[in-house]
């Protein structure tokens, strides 16, 4: 058994916004049982250690120019359980959108059904279209939004201990109040006796500064968005550094990665191309300006990545920690604005076109030079894109000694909190 | 007499329901086929839980309906807790991946003022008018607004992506993550007690009444409407898979949905009004 991890991110078709209209693909795909059984099975029997989904409780984009997101992760994923015995999963749940007692009861259950094998992915936000859904009058800023998450969290961690501990749940704070003595307590029984044994594992994605400060203080493993080696190693030494000071274990860091696999760099840029090309027009372009918060008209393709800091707007829409990697990527690499579009592809994390071989490069480097404890994989199109790598990266990675060729039985959440160190 | 039976699950039977299934594997299937084989309409969850103790049951609802492959369940919403976008959005999905096998319900006269529904002047907020919220908060994306269209590029048409209003609940609206079948929405369930009817129950698909005359094996259909009865009190597994319907029951065949199950025709909207979200699709801002 190693100690290095890899979950797919299945972003319903595919992280190409063109997924949808990929080769055998049906609309309705995703919404069936049969589709996320499937990648399971195929997740499982290839060596892969969890399958995680992203997620917000709205709708964050036209489906009609880019579908996904749309499935309910806790529902999705119990299917994911059922047909799996070792696979872990990752479910994202917005602070702004629950109470937190209410949803620490719902995780424990989870746990428990889960059998260890649950992680809960923390993230804050509320997209534009549901903020009167959830009494938000405008889009909240960053900060209040991670002060509630740090206070939901520190509330969930306290029903967490009263559980454990069969005692009640006294909670003062500026946002949340809760008296419960131990008979109001509505997680009981085995719900209570197996979170004495494992409780989920709780992740964070946040790359803006207080997303890194939640994320030393209270997560197990960090969902990275860093795109360039040398900036993922001191990200993950910082995050380290700053969890020790929090007395924390030292959390799990697992870059996100794009990627596009096939048997020659020319077969993967065709498959690149082939499905890029089946998204709307300009989108990528529209969203990589939507990123920047810059009209797409004011984007000089020819000029420098590095004039981007420039005329780039307000950091407080969309994610600072994909804008801020993305660009960093630019520059290091001096990129044109118009080449970097292209490796921001429609996401922000790191983006990958090319052979298994060269990927295991990457994931070499990353892994035993300190920049990453695995990765997050994010495949073009799905489930092909899935497929392919568990049957043409993952015997590469093993033969490196990278993936294991006896898959740890230990429960997910266990692992990765014995492997957080 | 009652020829529908739904079975409910509470109390010491789903923490023992629950313990099996969190085993997984062979005793979880085992479960599952047991379950299966009932000669019963559905099951309920959490409708015999005390009120103090109620909480939200699709968790324990989407593992059971993946380890069976014909049984329908019904959960028991925790209205006053659970934020109806989240219970719409979860029950849309479990009913999408498990063959339309899932509904929802909730009992009249418990306590439904949750922090996701401020104080509204006026606004009367109760469990009819939740489930009447989600309902057509199934309503702001119809599955039929998908057209798959890959040659074309055209997955959905968007202008049919709404917000709907339920005047109970004035500031919540939608749109859902994921379109719902407007036909075979999942049927709403609400158990009526005398003398508490603050709501008309319309858009609800069954209101149960309380009966509490036919008591057998040492349970008691406690709630029933035309040939449809809620049997509560079940406490153990061996009294669960061992359940015999009345002579009247008979269901030879299994209906493969819940509305066939419970006799329910198709469903329709119940949103009364709503209006387009996405009517600029060349808006970066909806990218």
């Amino acid at each position: 058994m190693t100690g290095f991890v890899l979950n797919a991110n299945i972003y319903d078709f595919g992280a190409d916004a063109g997924a949808w209209r990929a080769p055998g693909t049906h609309a309705l795909d995703n919404l069936t049982e049969s589709f996320w059984r499937g990648v399971a099975r195929t997740a499982e029997d290839g060596g892969l250690d969890g399958i995680f989904l992203a997620d917000s409780p709205g709708l964050s984009a036209n489906p009609a120019i880019r579908p996904g997101r749309m499935v309910e992760p806790l529902s999705t994923l119990a299917v994911v359980l059922s047909e799996t015995t070792r696979l872990g999963v990752i479910a994202t749940v917005s602070t702004s959108a629950n109470d937190p007692v209410e949803l620490a009861e719902r995780l424990l259950e989870y746990n428990l059904l889960s059998r260890g094998r649950f992680g809960w992915n923390v993230v804050t936000g509320v997209p534009q279209l549901s903020l009167q859904d959830f009494n938000l009058s405008e889009a909240p800023e960053r900060a209040d939004r991670y002060a509630r998450a740090t206070e939901f969290l520190d509330v969930y961690q306290a029903y967490v201990a009263a559980v454990r501990t069969g005692q009640g749940l006294s909670y003062e704070g500026a946002l949340f109040n809760y008296a419960l003595d131990a008979g109001a307590i509505r997680s009981g029984g085995r719900v209570a006796s197996f979170a004495r044994e494992i409780t989920p594992l709780i992740v964070q994605a946040g790359g803006s500064e207080q997303g890194r400060r939640l994320a030393a203080g209270s997560a197990d493993a960090v969902f990275a968005a860093e795109t360039v080696f040398e900036v993922a190693r001191r990200n993950r030494l910082e995050l380290h550094s700053m969890a020790r000071e929090a007395g924390r274990p030292a959390p799990v860091v697992l870059p996100g990665v794009h990627l596009v696999i096939g048997s020659t760099d020319e077969e993967a840029e065709a498959r690149f191309q082939l499905v890029n090309q089946l998204g709307p027009k300009d989108y990528v372009l529209r969203r990589f300006a939507s990123l920047l918060d810059v009209d797409p008209a004011r984007l000089d393709l020819e000029a420098p990545a590095s004039n981007l800091e420039q005329i780039a707007g307000s950091t407080e829409r969309g994610s600072a920690g994909f804008r801020k990697s993305i660009t960093v990527y630019g520059v290091a690499n001096s990129l044109t604005i118009g080449q970097l579009v292209r490796h921001f592809s429609g996401f922000g994390h790191q983006f990958f076109v090319g052979t298994p071989e060269r990927f295991a490069d990457v994931v070499e480097q990353w892994y035993r030079g300190g920049a990453a404890d695995g990765f997050n994989l994010l495949f073009d199109a799905n489930p092909i894109g899935l497929r392919e790598f568990v049957d043409h990266v993952v015997p590469v990675l093993r033969r490196r000694g990278l993936v294991s060729a006896e898959p740890s039985h230990v429960p997910f959440a266990r692992r990765l909190k014995e492997i957080a160190r | 007499m009652s020829t529908r039976t739904i079975l409910d699950l509470s109390g010491d039977l789903l923490e023992a329901l629950t313990e099996t299934l969190a085993q997984g594997g062979e005793r979880a299937a085992e479960l599952g086929r047991a379950l299966d084989r009932l000669p019963v309409a559905a099951f309920a969850v959490g409708f015999g839980t005390p009120e103090h103790q109620v909480r939200d049951r699709s968790i324990f609802a989407g593992f059971l309906l993946a380890a069976t492959r014909s049984s329908k369940v019904i959960i028991r919403a925790d209205v006053a807790r659970q934020h109806p976008i989240n219970l719409a959005r979860t029950v849309s999905t479990l009913s999408a991946l498990h063959g339309k096998r899932i509904g929802l319900g909730a009992s009249e006269g418990t306590e439904v003022h949750g922090w996701f529904a401020p104080p509204t002047p006026g606004a009367r907020p109760s469990a009819a008018g939740y489930l009447r919220l989600v309902s057509a908060l199934w309503d702001s994306w119809p599955l039929d607004a998908i057209a798959g269209d890959t040659e074309a590029g055209r997955y959905v048409d968007a202008h049919r992506i709404v917000r709907v209003s339920e005047p109970a609940y004035p500031g919540i609206g939608g749109p859902l993550t994921l379109p719902t079948d407007q036909t075979e929405k999942p049927p709403l369930v609400l158990l009526w007690e005398e003398g508490d009817r603050d709501d008309d129950g319309s858009g609800v698909d069954l209101l149960l009444t309380a009966s509490g005359s036919d008591v057998r094996s040492g349970a008691r259909i406690a709630y029933s409407a035309g040939d449809v009865g809620l049997v509560l009190g079940l406490s153990d597994l061996a009294s669960l898979t061992t359940w015999t319907p009345s002579p009247q029951a008979g269901t030879a065949e299994v209906p493969t949905t819940i509305r066939a199950a419970l006799g329910l025709g198709r469903s329709g909207r119940v949103a009364r009004t709503e209006h387009a979200v996405f009517l600029d699709t060349g808006n970066a801002a909806q990218v």
